[in-house]
């Protein structure tokens, strides 16, 4: 049997569109989560300093700080991005596996 | 297509019939991640509901035990996650992208809040060595950090600091975890 390129390509390009696209979702909920929560949290320590529970320099340490919570959720997408590349790849080469020994009629590919 | 076709093709003839990025999923961070906000939950608790009692000091037993056993847990999570790869997280491009999509409005509302305290703290640049995981473990210290440092500023916590302390912790642990189980699929 030939292999059919087409029909490959098509499975690949499908499969990684709905990997993509669920990632994406999954990334823009995430960042939203923790951007809201940050901005929250700025709120509650300018609150805490003007009643008196946070001193100036603890006020100051916790917004100093709140920037690398930035950072973190940088790292964290970044690791969210990678793993979608991930699973498109190993998709991509389980559609070019089967086809491929689909096409041989034996299992030409381990 | 093609090009695409070629790759995995070349990526499969050269025995690659497995592909990874980055760092991998590890287990045991995970289970220690959880173990650790649960118990930094229950001492938030704890020393908000005996504030201005000698239970709820910063000098109690209670506490002391607590920061012990917490600096000890997070030194050994920090330790698991620096080995799990020697490369360094890649977030410059992630910074970009954030940059391009609007998102530095964070940093507006950062900067009016430094201006209602009084003024920025020191602009030392933040410690963003390491991979990705390492960071967002880092980022649970400094919140770790920052709990022993208002307890131990004030000798107790109050409700508005328990609340910023504990949704710190909460917050740091969320980021590490959903990176972390972005692997585990």
């Amino acid at each position: 049997m030939a292999l059919d390129f087409e029909d490959m390509g098509s499975r690949i390009i499908s499969q990684a569109t709905q990997i993509a696209g669920g990632s994406w979702k999954a990334m823009a909920t995430a960042a939203t989560v923790e951007f809201r929560g940050l901005a929250q949290r700025i709120a509650l320590i300018v609150e805490a300093y003007a009643n008196g529970e946070l001193s100036q320099v603890r006020a100051k340490a916790h917004l100093k700080n709140a920037r690398f919570h930035v950072i973190a959720t940088l790292a964290m997408l970044t690791v969210m991005t990678e793993a979608a590349l991930e699973k498109i790849v190993k998709g991509a080469l389980a559609i070019v596996k089967e086809s491929v020994n689909k096409a041989a009629g034996f299992a030409l590919l381990l | 297509m093609n090009r695409i076709l070629i790759v995995v093709f070349c990526l499969l003839l050269a025995g690659c019939t497995s592909f990874a990025i980055g760092e991998p999923y590890d287990k045991a961070i995970d289970d220690e991640l959880n173990a650790f906000q649960k118990s930094a939950a229950e001492f938030i608790k704890t020393m908000q509901v005996n504030a201005g009692t000698p239970k709820g000091s910063y000098e109690s037993d209670g506490a002391k035990k607590y920061y012990a056993a917490a600096a000890a847990s997070l030194s050994n999570l920090q330790l698991r996650a620096d080995v799990l790869s020697s490369r360094t997280c890649p977030i410059a491009k992630a910074l970009q992208l954030i940059a391009s999509t609007g998102f530095d409005t964070g940093e507006i509302a950062l900067a009016k809040a430094e201006g209602q305290v009084g003024g920025v703290a020191d602009k030392s640049p933040p410690n963003v060595s390491g991979n990705c995981i390492s960071i967002t473990i880092r980022n649970i210290r400094i919140r770790e950090d920052e709990l022993e440092a208002d307890h131990k500023d004030a000798g107790r916590l109050t409700p508005t600091v328990a609340l910023i302390d504990g949704q710190e912790i909460d917050a740091a642990v969320r980021v590490a975890l959903t990176a972390l189980r972005a692997k585990n699929y």
